[in-house]
């Protein structure tokens, strides 16, 4: 029964260290995970992927802003960090699989980073392709990685152009994934024009448009 | 159709605007940088490499679509190569802007020990000598790209890294901010000095202070102070008007935008997020600019451009103290000729004072 409590509370603890942005907390919190041998999908699951979700409604309803939500995801990374390597292989398999990049002449990799720490935090194993991505690159990566979603980003009306090129690229890649697009200049209507799969607003609504793309695709 | 060319000059038009005497239409600033060079067979690296073609394609742009004269240089990623760090020029494919490869800030030492830079040779700063040289002789007013002190403490340090700083080390963030503010101070009293203040006319944009990005109290405290006292400065060096580019979405950050002078008149660009009436309402002695959306011009129709040209110019036309349709942000470089050509169809059949 100590224990349970123990449980739920170290989870609630790893949740809140991730809202409050407690590095120390989080480290703390997950030796104490492994110490007392409590499943590490669960401490992740409901523990620090709740932080992270928690945070994102902070964000939703105007209380937290990026300077918040960057601070949250690298107490997110931390803990992965020490927790990850001690996942059951069988856990790591089930994962959903996305790639993420900026596209080619476009640096700007705040909305970016912080959409790799949504889908993280929503259990998602994300392959990020960094900034300025040549086309080519997400067609290769995602025959190699045969990933669920792609996400595209620009900042600058120049690199949006490099979009729809880049949907026709993964279009003709197999599996061809769902895309989903973002970034200052983009909108739905755009996203639609570009022949996009899906669009988000911000990093926080992404993983909801994601799963949304999944739950309806047909059997 | 032949455009109307109003019944005075677009130099005359503009003057008569910052000396808050009626103008017979609306003037449109057009914000226009690699679409100028592209639109006169150069590249849009050459927008910021080469002072002389951006200066040749500003001036050739805005004659063959009746633009206000009134040449922009400048970019937002300034301040990073002045400081010793490195950018690239946007020579690819789909490129906009110089981007930063190495930022010159990378821990809390080297803000502790950053210096200013050397004005005359510092990075960007002998292009904009050069371009203000070339204005010399030459009529209509320019205005150079200086930038916000928050963008630009962004600039040396990344984005990422000022947010940290804002919440985990605010003192860094503000010593930072302080080194910045000084450099664009001293910038700007080096221009004065070498081309006195009647023409160029400073631009002090600021996308990073977006509430997308930080909270209007976060403005409060690490934007506004330091753009006021820049602000502050400019203007007891004897320029008259400041562009206030407030890019991106900052509604709650306009009664802190509000309390920064602005000259007489300033010039308030507004950002498509932003309706043209809140910005009035802020700044009924200052010109209000904006804000026709870029992505619109970009991958809109004729039709739907037209039409939200047309919506800026009935709202832009109630402001007190002078309006300039504009877009919202940079033109985008690769638009359709059309689709700016629109834009200045529409204050054709719109942008006439009865």
């Amino acid at each position: 029964m100590n224990r349970t409590v123990n449980k739920q509370e170290i989870l609630q603890g790893l949740s809140e260290a991730v809202v409050e942005m407690d590095d120390q907390g989080v480290v703390d919190l997950c030796k104490e995970v492994l110490d007392k041998g409590i499943d590490v999908y669960t401490a992740i699951s409901e523990g620090l992927t709740e932080g992270m979700k928690r945070a994102g409604q902070l964000y939703n309803e105007g209380q937290y802003f990026i300077p918040e939500l960057i601070l949250c995801s690298d107490v997110l990374y931390t803990g992965l960090d020490i927790l990850t390597p001690h996942l059951r292989t069988s856990k790591k398999a089930r994962k959903l699989k996305m790639i993420i990049g900026v596209v080619e002449g476009d640096v700007h990799d705040i909305g970016k980073n912080l959409v790799k720490a949504m889908f993280t935090a929503g259990g998602w194993e994300v392959d990020d392709l960094g900034s300025d991505v040549k086309l080519e690159v997400f067609g290769d990566e995602q025959k190699k990685e045969k990933a669920n979603v792609v996400g595209l980003s620009a900042l600058m009306t120049t690199s949006m152009l490099a979009i729809p090129t880049a949907i026709k690229i993964l279009r003709c890649s197999e599996p061809v994934p769902f895309i989903l697009v973002g970034g200052a200049p983009l909108s739905g209507q755009i996203a639609k024009q570009y022949q996009a799969d899906g669009y988000a607003e911000d990093a926080v609504k992404a993983t909801t448009v994601a799963e949304e793309l999944l739950r309806d695709k047909p059997d | 159709m032949p455009l109307n060319q109003g019944r005075i000059s677009s130099e005359q038009r503009l003057s008569l605007l910052l000396n808050r005497k009626p103008v017979d239409r609306v003037p449109f600033f057009s914000f226009a940088q690699g679409f100028s060079t592209l639109n006169t067979g150069y590249s849009i690296a050459d927008y910021y490499y080469n002072p002389e073609k951006s200066f040749y394609a500003l001036k050739a742009t805005a004659r063959q679509y009746n633009f206000a004269d009134f040449s922009l240089f400048g970019y937002a990623s300034f301040g990073a190569w002045e400081f010793g760090g490195e950018i690239s020029w946007p020579e690819g494919a789909y490129s906009q802007a110089p981007a930063i490869k190495r930022f010159p800030v990378e821990s809390e030492e080297d803000v502790l020990k950053l210096g200013l830079p050397e004005l005359a040779t510092a990075g960007f700063i002998p292009r904009f000598v050069r371009f203000a040289e070339l204005h010399e002789d030459s009529s209509g007013y320019y205005t150079l790209g200086i930038e916000a002190p928050f963008v630009g403490a962004g600039n040396l340090c990344s984005v990422t890294r000022l947010c940290r700083w804002i919440l985990k080390k605010p003192e860094i963030a503000h010593k930072l901010l302080q080194v910045v503010t000084d450099f664009k101070i001293e910038l700007i009293r080096y221009l004065a000095e070498r081309f006195g203040t009647e023409k160029m006319i400073p631009w002090v944009g600021d996308a990073t202070a977006s509430n997308v990005i930080i909270s209007p109290q976060m403005f409060a405290e690490f934007a506004m102070p330091y753009t006021k006292r820049l602000h502050e400065n400019i203007l007891s060096l004897g320029y008259r008007h400041i562009i206030a580019h407030i890019c991106g979405e900052q509604n709650r950050n306009y009664p802190y935008w509000a309390q920064i002078p602005m000259g007489d008149p300033g010039i308030i660009s507004v950002s498509q997020e932003v309706d043209l009436e809140i910005a009035m309402e802020y700044f009924p002695n200052d010109i209000i600019m904006g804000n026709i959306t870029p992505s619109i011009i970009q991958a809109g129709t004729a039709e739907q451009i037209y039409e939200e040209a047309k919506k800026c110019l009935e709202k832009g036309k109630r402001a007190k103290s002078g309006y300039m349709l504009a877009p919202g942000c940079e033109l985008p470089a690769k638009a359709p000729p059309y689709n700016v050509w629109t834009i200045m169809r529409c204050i054709d059949d719109h942008g006439r004072y009865d």
